[in-house]
């Protein structure tokens, strides 16, 4: 014997495919189930969300919960909401509230692109401070460059003792506005190379400044113009080499050891 | 249905609520103003999460959300939908948000269900299968083809009908806000449906349809008016 109701439910199956079925495309939003419930849905979308509702359990559910909060005041009973139940509820907006109460020392924080520009032109105000003062000090050196360096000292210097520690320097002070000064190198041998070089290094700070091109005068000395700049107040090395034709390697013509102050 | 008493009463309701919330818009309202809110509404909403199968404790919690939803979204409310339909949608947000969670809890979970278990899970259909029951014989194929075209010859809104009927045995008034008809209008789409598949197929079927119908739409077919099935 069939069961007729089984039966019908298999037909209409088969007729409307999908039906009992989880329906594959999206839920409706529930402003779109009080639209079409209000019947402010446009056909087409009233059509397509009538069609979710013939196969989805969920949404038609929610849909006649609508109906019966909107129509039906037994929904929910008609007993009052117990008392703890609403003490426990207003508890928890109080919490709420207590959230998202302004804190009232505490300062509203810049968004995070304000702090960010902030950060840039503070940079921005640095850097160009920094420029300024930078330009300012080339420009006065440029100065002192442009005008004669009055009473330039010029200091003739021999070669120290063999050992660097046993040598004793010659002491150098030059006034404080002075930008050069001149030394002159007097080799410890009088033989001649084809080329020449100078290496100052700096005690305890590496070498200053090292390179060739310098010839011999005709006194048999190396004349060396310095800018203060560049060998400020401290203790010096200056060597002097001689390098033989095609050779790297300089032959050591002296050693001059020299502390320079400033007055 | 709805008589004016009941009109009235849900209409108060609505005022009440309505004035409540301009209350809390304009920030002259007390915890008292949310109190009566409270009372007015509590028990709806948990309904609405009790119904659809949560444990006492998650049907508190998701009151408590939903209230809180309103509390914190009061400023947006500008009332063009009414404060019930508002509600409706905070409150069906939270379930959905908490049915995905819980979805996905279970998906990450060592819980397996056992196949064949036909329990379904808030907003799960049970799935049915679409095809035809295996049929024992040729009588008995024969049977479901003709049932099938039959039922494929009834007019649209009539078939949509019948298959809420039958279906997901939904009551006359349901059937009508799903397919926004009036009550009186379904019980003839399903009373003209009987009909048909009685003269088209009475003569195979015999008394077949007030079966596959329900009792309730016995009474319907009688002439009743009367909604059987509350």
């Amino acid at each position: 014997m069939n069961d007729p109701r089984r039966e019908m439910k298999e037909a209409l199956a088969g007729v409307l495919p999908g039906v009992g079925l989880e329906p594959g495309d999206a839920h409706p939003s529930p402003d779109e189930l009080a639209a079409y419930h209000d019947g402010e849905l446009p056909p087409a979308e009233a059509a397509r969300l009538q069609d979710h509702l013939l196969l989805c359990e969920s949404c038609t559910e929610l849909l006649l919960d609508l109906e019966a909060l909107r129509g039906d005041p037994g929904f929910g009973g008609q007993r009052p909401a117990p008392a703890a139940e609403i003490e426990a509820v207003l508890r928890g907006l109080r919490a709420q509230a207590a959230r998202s109460a302004p804190r009232p020392r505490e300062r509203p924080r810049p968004g995070r692109e304000i702090q960010w520009l902030r950060a840039l032109a503070a940079s921005l105000l640095v850097a160009v401070g920094g420029l300024s003062l930078w330009v300012a000090s080339l420009r006065g050196t440029v100065g002192d460059f442009s005008r004669p360096q009055l009473n330039a000292p010029i200091l003739d210097l021999s070669p120290g003792g063999a050992r660097s520690e046993d040598a004793h320097p010659t002491v150098l002070r030059l006034p404080r506005r002075l930008q050069i000064f001149t030394l002159v190198l007097n080799p410890a041998s009088p033989q001649s190379f084809p080329g020449y070089t100078v290496e100052i290094e700096r005690e305890g700070g590496g070498v200053v400044w090292s390179g060739g091109g310098l010839e011999k005068n005709a006194f048999g000395s190396f004349s060396l113009a310095l800018p203060r700049v560049l060998v400020p107040d401290g203790a010096y090395t200056i060597r002097l080499f001689g390098h033989p034709e095609g050779r790297m390697r300089g032959e050591p013509l002296g050693e001059y050891h020299l502390k320079i102050e400033t007055l | 249905m709805n008589t004016p008493t009941v009109r009235s009463h849900l209409a108060d309701r609505a005022a009440a609520a309505l004035e409540i919330v301009a209350e809390i818009q304009s920030g002259s309202a007390s915890e008292e103003s949310f109190r009566r809110l409270l009372g007015l509404y509590y028990q709806p909403v948990h309904h609405f999460f009790a119904k659809r199968g949560f444990s006492e404790e998650d049907c508190l919690d998701l009151t408590q959300e939903t209230f809180l939803g309103i509390y914190t979204g009061v400023q947006a409310f500008r009332g063009e939908s009414g404060f019930d339909t508002w509600l409706f949608r905070i409150a069906t947000n939270v379930y959905r948000k908490r049915w995905r969670w819980g979805s996905a809890e279970k998906r990450t979970g060592a819980q397996v269900p056992l196949a064949g278990s036909d329990e379904a899970a808030p907003g799960e259909v049970i799935p049915v299968s679409p095809l035809p029951a295996p049929a024992e014989d040729a009588l008995g194929r024969e049977r479901s083809r003709i049932l099938r075209d039959e039922i494929e010859r009834l007019p649209d809104q009539m078939r949509r009908c019948l298959a809420l009927r039958v279906y997901r045995d939904l009551k006359y008034r349901e059937i009508g806000v799903v397919m926004k008809l009036s009550t009186e209008t379904v019980k003839a789409h399903l009373f003209q449906a009987r009909r048909r598949l009685q003269e088209a197929l009475g003569e195979y079927f015999g008394d077949y349809f007030g079966a596959a119908f329900g009792d309730h739409f016995e009474v319907a077919v009688r002439g009743s008016t009367e909604e059987t099935d509350s």
